[in-house]
């Protein structure tokens, strides 16, 4: 359903698109630009080699330029209408290629396109700061754990596999890191 | 397999995750661009400079046109020249009619008549002002595109000469080179002559009754026939056979006969003759490397390569490309390796060879690749014993 008047953000948006239909190469590498690198990683996250990641980054904005001028900002915004063209494209990547089962989690790389991305606002930023630190402070083992899981997006067979331990032992080490990560950020007076 | 804690999504959890996610990005490398980064606009941006450019030849290739048509005129009209004021007046008329003589509009080059009321003066004129030196530098004409027109043509008929000279100087190279080839084939063709006598010299020095041949000969029918080990060199074949009987010895000799020269059964016993042929063509030089010293002197690679090139039928040309082979492997040849030899000799002795050189020669079109499977067989023949 159409809304009938247009955010601030909106407005920047079809000027953007404007100046991308008119064949500005700035407004191009702009949009690349901002959404280049989180398509990438989506396709990271997804468990795609790097090589096949790069190609499929770059089928998504090769499409994306392509029928740049169907997008209308007023359905939302360039950032999601760039993901589901990603996620289209994953898809049938996928259809095509075997997919490495259960070794990356697709829900953590589909948050990777989150539009609302909690970092945007102060509170969440602040928030993510101190996580930061905190996961800096875990045991070396554990922050890796940490980085596996919650960075690249493995699933616990993932993890397993990357360390070479038994996925047991992989829950009971990313609980207890867990654990040191709360008592941390309490610390810190982040509210759990 | 998901892979999540089982309780609900805690707050740390969600920070967790966006946690990762915005790390992940931060991680990730700016991707390279896409080769394409134009996006398809609509159909004015996409044609409007196309069409630019086509309205643009259109009014070039009508200015053209009617300079050209202007340039016909004046010369069908250059006797009205008499009579005509002095020269500064005439710059002066021939710039204003140039401008006269201008396209109504640019969209509509060629709708200008091709018998439009020109004053008769004008095209002689215009020829004598664009002959005159000082005509390009002239303010009143300087602008005009007719003159540009002008002045472009003029450029490309300059080029147009200067390719035409280089046209003519690529074909006096062509000819040269031409007779240069011909010089070289006739050449070639005097340098066969005189190997092709030179063998036929060789060839008849060899059938003369010489009496060491001729003894050699006896020696070895005899050998052949007694089937007893001879004390000569020379019967060594034989003698190789003697524990065998006399039906398979006389088989033997029959092999070691050749038909050679005009093939109507001119027979020479050549199992000496492979020798013979290499004490006259490697005459300094024994063994192996007298086999191919023999080949390099009496350049038969070479001429196998010329009578390929020679060669009509199919049989002919599969059995040149295969000696081209054994006489290139003999000239790589380290004769001092047993091993070498060994896989040499191997490669001549392959299943057919030495039958199709026989047959080949006999039927063979032209008398150079006669005498040259000759030589190949009197030199393999040599090889046979030598190693």
């Amino acid at each position: 359903m159409r809304r009938e008047f247009r955010t601030l953000a909106e407005y920047d948006e079809q000027f953007i698109v404007t100046q991308c239909l008119s064949g500005d190469r700035d407004a191009f590498a702009a949009v690349y630009a901002a959404h280049g690198r989180k398509v990438l990683a989506y396709f990271r996250r997804s468990g795609l080699r790097p090589s096949d990641a790069d190609d499929l980054c770059q089928e998504v904005f090769t499409r994306a330029f392509r029928s740049l001028k169907t997008f209308d900002p007023s359905r939302g915004a360039l950032g999601a209408w760039i993901a589901a063209i990603a996620r289209n494209v994953a898809r049938r990547h996928w259809r095509k290629a075997a997919r490495q089962g259960g070794s990356f989690d697709p829900e953590l790389a589909e948050q990777t396109l989150a539009d609302d991305n909690p970092g945007d606002d102060a509170e969440s930023a602040e928030s993510i700061e101190a996580l930061d630190d905190c996961v800096g402070r875990l045991p070396e083992e554990m922050a890796r754990l940490i980085e596996l899981r919650y960075i690249d997006a493995r699933t616990t067979r993932g993890m397993a596999e990357v360390l070479d331990i038994p996925e047991a032992t992989v829950r009971l080490r990313l609980d207890k890191a867990r654990d040191l990560l709360r008592r941390c950020l309490e610390e810190k007076g982040i509210d759990q | 397999m998901k892979d999540q804690s089982n309780n609900p999504l805690d707050r740390l959890e969600g920070l967790l995750r966006s946690w990762g996610a915005k790390r992940a990005v931060d991680q990730t490398p700016q991707p390279h661009r896409p080769v394409v980064m134009r996006p398809v606009a609509n159909l004015w941006v996409r044609w409007a400079p196309l069409a630019a450019a086509a309205a643009m030849l259109i009014v070039a290739v009508g200015l053209f046109s009617l300079s050209l048509t202007q340039a016909r005129r004046g010369q069908a009209g250059g006797d009205e020249f008499a009579g005509l004021p002095g020269p500064e007046d005439e710059r002066v008329t021939a710039a204003a009619e140039a401008r006269e003589v201008r396209p109504p509009t640019a969209s509509k080059p060629m709708e200008v008549p091709e018998a439009a009321p020109v004053p008769a003066v004008a095209p002689g004129r215009r020829q004598k002002l664009a002959e005159s030196p000082d005509f390009a530098s002239d303010d009143l004409v300087e602008d005009d595109e007719l003159g540009q027109l002008r002045r472009q043509r003029e450029a490309l008929t300059t080029e147009r000469d200067e390719l035409a000279e280089e046209n003519r100087a690529l074909m006096c190279q062509l000819a040269e080179a031409d007779e240069q080839l011909a010089q070289l084939m006739a050449e070639l063709t005097s340098v066969e002559h005189s190997h092709a006598e030179a063998m036929s010299g060789d060839v008849a020095a060899m059938r003369e009754p010489q009496p060491a041949d001729s003894e050699v000969g006896e020696a070895d029918t005899d050998s052949y026939q007694v089937g007893a080990a001879g004390s000569s060199p020379a019967q060594a074949p034989a003698a190789l056979e003697g524990a065998e009987d006399e039906e398979s010895a006389r088989k033997r000799r029959d092999t070691h006969y050749l038909i050679v020269g005009d093939g109507k059964g001119a027979e020479i016993p050549h199992a000496e003759m492979g020798e013979v042929y290499l004490s006259l063509a490697a005459p300094d030089r024994d063994g192996m490397a007298a086999v191919q010293a023999a080949a390099a002197n009496r350049d038969l690679l070479t001429r196998c390569q010329i009578a390929r090139q020679g060669a009509g039928d199919q049989r002919t040309i599969g059995l040149l490309d295969q000696l081209e082979v054994i006489l290139t492997r003999l000239e790589l040849l380290d004769v001092g390796s047993d091993k070498a030899v060994s896989g040499f000799m191997a490669l001549t002795r392959a299943e057919g060879l030495r039958e199709s050189l026989a047959e080949v020669q006999a039927t063979a079109e032209t008398k150079a690749t006669k005498m040259l499977l000759l030589e190949v067989q009197l030199l393999l023949r040599g090889a046979d014993r030598e190693a």
